[in-house]
């Protein structure tokens, strides 16, 4: 919950949930209804994920959610709008390089939604404006694919 | 499990590795005329995020050509692409689901509404949990259960599609009635040995001795599911399996196990009557009501889906 917390932090918008709404679970946190919640007083057990997750715990980080980024994306927090070439690329996992950037709010530091042009947000980065790297890329929608493959691989 | 004795080989034939010859002149024996099939990949839009037209717009514009199927609230087939489908950004958006055509359709008999209180037993990876929530509206509660580490792909599907109405744990359906609860309605699309459309190596895979194993599951699975069906409530009980033992002869079994239960039409534009015998052994005279899909006949894979109601 803390990690949740301090992630949603670094974007300098107000926690978006009510306590009361979150549900921990196995190193996960989720976005619970009421009734959700009322069942889960009559099956506590076994539970695995109940409603929507909004991130958890990978490689000891925290790793948000697409539900939460789409949340924090639709506050008003620094963005970039990529072009179509690099929304693909940087679905593939790859940085993001100036020449792919329509427009961007943020400044050197600063942790970036990235979205297309039809502001769909594709993931987020830390804006570098380095001399090859514009924007690092930290998680992108391409990351659901990456986690069938390795799920594959452990069955 | 009753005696299923293959043309001409006996019990000892049972255990040994099926082949294409063998499994289609069971299907010739049951009255059919089995041949090759080649489906098209189908899809099924994700009402909760977009529209079929504006799926179908920004597909296209991306060198996809998709058809509407006409027998499906939200399908289409891909009849054209130059790239894979479970690799564009809609599909990572969650505005589609890859889910082969004749799987959308157990849902659809099912008929969810909002508010229902829905009991999801195998569901893994999530084609069927998500498709309810989305006919919900995301109203109600599914309660997902499943075994296996499909669970994870379960939990990412219903992230990618935004099912928020979802309650998934981590159990052998087999002892849902640890939960002390009933449902209204109850999806068993049971695990079972598949078909061979969609799958090249499907026939030297298969063993009739899977066959009994997952029956016996099947069986097993259903039991519960009766057990916590509320009166007037309704099961789904659907596989992709063309297999008499795994389909009609499951639904023989409970109907004969517990007479509060009873068969109900399934009236769909495709598809033929469940089997009122296969290989000697008769079954349930409303057999009929249940639904079968020949993939030669339908253009699907194989798929069984019977309608099953509790007094």
């Amino acid at each position: 919950m803390k990690q949740l917390q301090s992630f949603v932090a670094k974007w300098g918008i107000e926690f978006p949930y009510a306590r009361e709404e979150l549900i921990e679970s196995s190193q996960n946190v989720f976005l619970a209804s009421k009734e959700q919640r009322e069942r889960l007083t009559q099956i506590p057990r076994d539970i695995f994920s109940i409603g929507l997750p909004l991130g958890g715990i990978r490689r000891g980080q925290f790793v948000p959610s697409f539900v939460l980024l789409d949340e924090i994306a639709a506050r008003d927090v620094k963005k970039a709008i990529l072009s179509e070439k690099a929304e693909w690329l940087f679905i593939c996992g790859r940085d993001v390089f100036k020449e792919g950037v329509v427009s961007c709010n943020a400044f050197q530091g600063d942790f970036v939604i990235i979205q297309n042009t039809r502001n769909e947000c594709l993931g987020y980065g830390r804006l570098e404006n380095g001399a090859r790297v514009f924007i690092k890329n930290l998680l992108d929608r391409g990351d659901f694919l990456r986690r069938e493959r390795q799920a594959g691989r452990q069955r | 499990m009753s005696r299923i004795c293959l043309k001409g080989q006996g019990q000892e034939g049972s255990s040994k590795m099926g082949s294409k010859e063998l499994f289609f002149q069971r299907y010739a024996d049951l009255g059919e005329s089995p041949r090759d099939v080649r489906v098209h990949q189908t899809i099924r839009v994700n009402t909760l995020k977009t529209t079929h037209q504006l799926l179908k717009d920004r597909l296209e514009r991306n060198n996809f050509k998709l058809e509407r199927i006409p027998w499906l609230q939200d399908g289409f087939a891909v009849k054209k692409s130059k790239q894979s489908i479970g690799s564009t950004t809609e599909y990572l958006l969650g505005h589609y689901y890859t889910q082969e055509a004749a799987a959308q359709l157990p849902v659809h008999v099912l008929d969810p509404k909002p508010g229902d209180m829905i009991l999801d037993m195998t569901a893994a990876p999530g084609g069927k949990t998500t498709q309810m929530s989305q006919l919900m509206q995301n109203k109600g509660t599914i309660i997902a259960l499943d075994l296996s580490n499909r669970l994870y792909s379960l939990k990412n599907n219903i992230e990618r599609m935004g099912a928020s109405n979802v309650m998934v744990y981590k159990k052998d359906a087999r002892f849902v009635t640890d939960f002390k609860l009933q449902f209204d309605k109850i999806l068993l699309d049971a695990p079972c040995s598949g078909n061979f459309v969609g799958d090249r190596e499907w026939f030297e895979k298969r063993t009739f001795d899977d066959m009994k194993v997952r029956a016996r599951l099947q069986k097993e699975l259903i039991k519960a599911a009766a057990k916590v069906l509320k009166p007037g409530g309704i099961l789904i009980y659907s596989t992709c399996s063309l297999e008499p033992e795994e389909n009609e002869e499951v639904i023989d079994f409970i109907l004969k196990k517990d007479n509060s239960l009873s068969l109900a039409l399934i009236d769909l534009p495709i598809g033929d009557h469940g089997l009122p015998k296969a290989f000697g052994q008769s079954f349930h005279p409303d057999m009929a009501k249940c639904r079968r899909l020949w993939p030669w006949k339908s253009q699907t894979q194989g798929f069984f889906i019977a309608k099953v109601t509790k007094q």
